[in-house]
């Protein structure tokens, strides 16, 4: 039988899940920043703090040491008068091997540099996996110091004032900032805030199996980009001559093209935008966008020159990426991440820039930062492995590592920069197209944004939905996210 | 015959003896590591879980107070809740029926008294100790469109090859197949024990009054299994809403929304969107349909599943 509660009861009940959710709200509230404050233009402490360990690692202050990185990190000498001492928890996503080298490296380095610091190395297999471990740690107050920060991790922190304005520290340190890609000081900046020190660049580029190219009389990419005309028809025509066989062995003439930060390339080429400046109003269901993404969609649907994620094994662009080092597929747009994939085939590679679209030649690029975790227990360390890092000796570990590229305009007009490169890969490519890198602006719900954005992209690759269904879809459903307070 | 067991326990004053008093304390502190485990984390998180739910909490900033805007925002105006929803329950009803039918048809075949069975069965449950990650790439070799073992198989019979995880109609099927898979060695394993927990004689009283196999298995081993049969039921239909490993690397829930789940969506709500909140009350309004179907399980269980001792 149902029986009444007394009023004392009914209280009791009541307050159980009311005092939880204080509980909760009195935790969370201990990390947060204010709701609606954004990014703090607070002023850093650390700046000063780090001031005399600052010189010897600056930019272009640091001594050259020799090609082989192993022998210069034994080389290097403690910096004089670095106050940065403790504990630094550094927290970086690689999978333990050549993947992780760059940041083994560093670590070493920085312990010559710094030795009164230790480095407390909080490794996760990949970004998606970063975003939850510093998620869950800043919830639990408990930050790491330092974070590996990437163009499609940066937008949700830096909007919820998770991470320290490094603008302070590099006025005091006096880095240029000019020496950086501007995509890359675009991307780590809000307002007149800095939240991450860029360290290298995934400077983006077409690398191609010139051995099938040569089987199929086709010029090459590289020569084509320098005689012109090296544009999107001619892509198309290439892939599609180079588009051979049926089932297991067939070869494709071009790579597939998966994710928003690699198909806003196509768009801004097709003389549109993902979205207005404001971040308020999705622009995908543009006439301009549709061009971009309909000129990718016909890859795999008409011309059927582009492997489907049925035909790649993965949803993913790893896949993709073996289908490429299996020469299966003649061009593959990418970063030099595939350097080490690309070094393992057995066909000769080469590079070209980009082809122009129709309205603009704007490249995609993925650019990399070291970010201070806001309420960092040692930011003074955290700040010195930040300039470490973009220092020369710190850059040639980056290029060393064959994973990424330099972020620093001087440093890939330096001697040493050569000495890096295979035989094959041509700097002033590179170059070129960091330089006409594109900003991808993420907007703060940058994850629903994705999923939306995937999804309907997906379902275009299989030919279930029209592209201009599938980016009315987008339109619709981005508007009603863009619109959301954050 | 007087014992230490006739002393009695309780005294005039209706109080417990000290003795009784005694092994009452030892008992509970005997208990109190595996109480205060579950408090810490069982009962506390998902209690937790629940003064969450009435949050807009992004884990970064200060969580604020909406009461019961989340749930409300969920029933009403989410779509791919709704997608979600549906996917899940088309999830539940092609593994529950499907793996309860051929884990008992297994376990059946399992039950008999053959030399090296425990070979067979130890197979069989393979799957099952296998990690849900390296059966789901395999599963994925397995349902490649070109190279794939099933298309292979499917066009050696004349039959058109499926692209088993790229068409959003073949999706959840494939999801599906993989999972009655993975589950079967476990549900085989409870009813290999119900079926010898079947006391021999009622089949052999059976057979001497004439009763052939099938009605032996219609009238004796359903009956005498329906306990196990529940209880499998119970325990795959809950395992089944809760999918998300197998699908999520399978499939990432793809394409479109075809395989997403609700787990699925509490993850991506909760780490891909930094939506706390809103991720628990899904988490919530899941626990409320597992409880709800479980207890009209429970209630319906009276018609059907009758106990020894009863």
């Amino acid at each position: 039988m149902a029986r009444h509660l007394s009023r004392r009861e009914l209280i009791g009940r009541l307050a159980l899940p009311v005092l939880a959710t204080a509980f909760v709200a009195a935790c969370g509230g201990q990390t947060a920043a204010p709701a609606a404050s954004g990014p703090s233009n607070a002023p850093a402490k650390p700046a000063e703090a780090a001031k005399p360990g600052a010189e010897a690692a600056k930019p272009g202050a640091t001594p050259i040491y020799s090609n082989v990185v192993g022998t210069a990190v034994a080389a290097a000498k403690p910096v004089e008068g670095a106050k940065a001492t403790g504990t630094m928890r550094y927290l970086y996503n690689a999978t333990p091997g050549a993947n992780e080298k760059v940041h083994l490296d560093l670590i070493d380095l920085y312990g010559k540099l710094y030795p009164n610091v230790t480095v407390e190395k909080i490794r996760v297999p990949d970004d998606a996996e970063g975003t939850r471990k510093l998620l869950s740690m800043i919830a639990a107050n408990d930050v790491p110091d330092l974070f590996w920060n990437r163009q499609r991790t940066a937008t949700p922190f830096i909007a919820r004032g998770a991470l320290l304005d490094l603008k302070p520290m590099v006025t005091a340190d006096k880095i240029d900032l000019n020496d950086y890609w501007p995509s890359a000081i675009k991307t780590f900046s809000r307002g007149d805030g800095l939240y991450g020190l860029p360290n290298s660049a995934s400077s983006n580029a077409y690398y191609f199996n010139a051995d099938l190219y040569k089987a199929s009389g086709i010029p090459l990419p590289s020569e084509t980009a320098k005689k012109g005309p090296w544009n999107w028809n001619v892509l198309q025509e290439q892939a599609i001559k180079l588009t051979k066989g049926d089932g297991p062995n067939k070869q494709f003439g071009f790579d597939p093209v998966l994710s928003i930060y690699s198909v806003d390339m196509f768009i801004w080429q097709a003389g549109g935008k993902l979205w207005d400046d404001d971040l308020k109003e999705c622009f995908l269901n543009s006439p301009e966008a549709v061009a971009g993404i309909q000129f990718l969609v016909d890859f795999p649907t008409k011309h059927k020159a582009m492997p489907t994620s049925a035909e790649t094994g993965t949803s993913g662009s790893g896949g993709a990426t073996d289908l490429f080092a299996g020469g299966r597929t003649a061009i593959k747009m990418a970063g030099r991440f595939v350097l080490d994939t690309l070094l393992k085939s057995n066909f000769e590679v080469g590079m070209a820039i980009a082809p122009e679209g129709p309205k603009a030649n704007t490249t995609r690029g993925d650019d990399l930062a070291a970010s201070i975790v806001k309420n960092a227990k040692n930011p003074e360390a955290a700040w010195a492995y930040a300039k470490m890092w973009t220092s020369d000796d710190g850059q040639k570990i980056v290029m060393d590592s064959r994973r990424s590229f330099t972020a620093r305009r001087s440093f890939l007009n330096s001697d040493t920069m050569k000495t890096f490169l295979q035989p094959w890969e041509d700097l002033e490519t590179y170059k070129l197209g960091l330089e006409r890198t594109g900003v991808y602006v993420a907007p703060n719900h940058t994850g629903e944004v994705n999923a939306i954005f995937d999804r309907e992209l997906n379902l275009a690759y299989l030919g279930e939905k029209s592209v201009k269904d599938a980016t009315d879809t987008m339109k619709k459903e981005i508007d009603a996210v863009l619109q959301k307070p954050l | 015959m007087a014992t230490i067991a006739e002393r009695p326990s309780v005294t005039r004053r209706g109080g417990f003896s000290p003795l009784r008093r005694q092994e009452t304390i030892a008992g509970y502190l005997f208990l109190l590591p595996n109480i205060v485990g579950f408090l810490v984390f069982s009962s506390i998180p998902v209690l937790a879980t629940f003064s969450i739910s009435l949050l807009d909490w992004d884990l970064i900033r200060a969580p604020r107070f909406v009461g019961l805007d989340n749930y409300i925002k969920l029933l009403t105006a989410d779509a791919v809740f709704r997608k979600v929803l549906v996917n899940t329950a088309y999830f539940v009803v092609g593994t529950v029926p499907a793996g309860i039918f051929l884990s008992l048809m297994l376990a059946l075949a399992m039950n008999a008294n053959v030399r090296g069975i425990a070979i067979f069965r130890a197979i069989f449950f393979i799957p099952v100790i296998s990690a849900s990650v390296a059966v789901a790439m395999m599963w994925r070799w397995l349902y490649n469109t070109d190279f794939g073992l099933i298309n292979l198989a499917l066009t050696g019979i004349g039959l058109p090859a499926v692209p088993w995880l790229s068409s959003t109609a073949w999706a959840m099927p494939a999801v599906i197949m993989m999972a009655i898979w993975k589950n079967l060695g476990y549900n085989m394993v409870i009813f290999l024990a119900g079926l010898q927990g079947i006391p021999a004689h009622l089949h052999e009283a059976a057979a001497i009054d004439g009763a052939n196999t099938f009605q032996r298995f219609r009238h004796i081993t359903l009956p005498m299994l329906a306990p196990t049969t529940f209880f499998v039921m119970v325990i795959s239909m809950i395992g089944s809403f809760q999918v998300f490993d197998l699908a999520f690397v399978l499939t990432k829930g793809g394409p479109g929304d075809a395989t997403n789940t609700m787990v699925m969506y509490i993850y991506n709500q909760a780490f891909q969107f930094f939506h706390m909140g809103y991720a628990a009350s899904i988490a919530w309004v899941l626990f409320a349909i597992i409880f709800l179907i479980t207890l009209g399980q429970h209630q319906l269980q009276k018609r059907w599943v009758h106990y020894e001792h009863e």
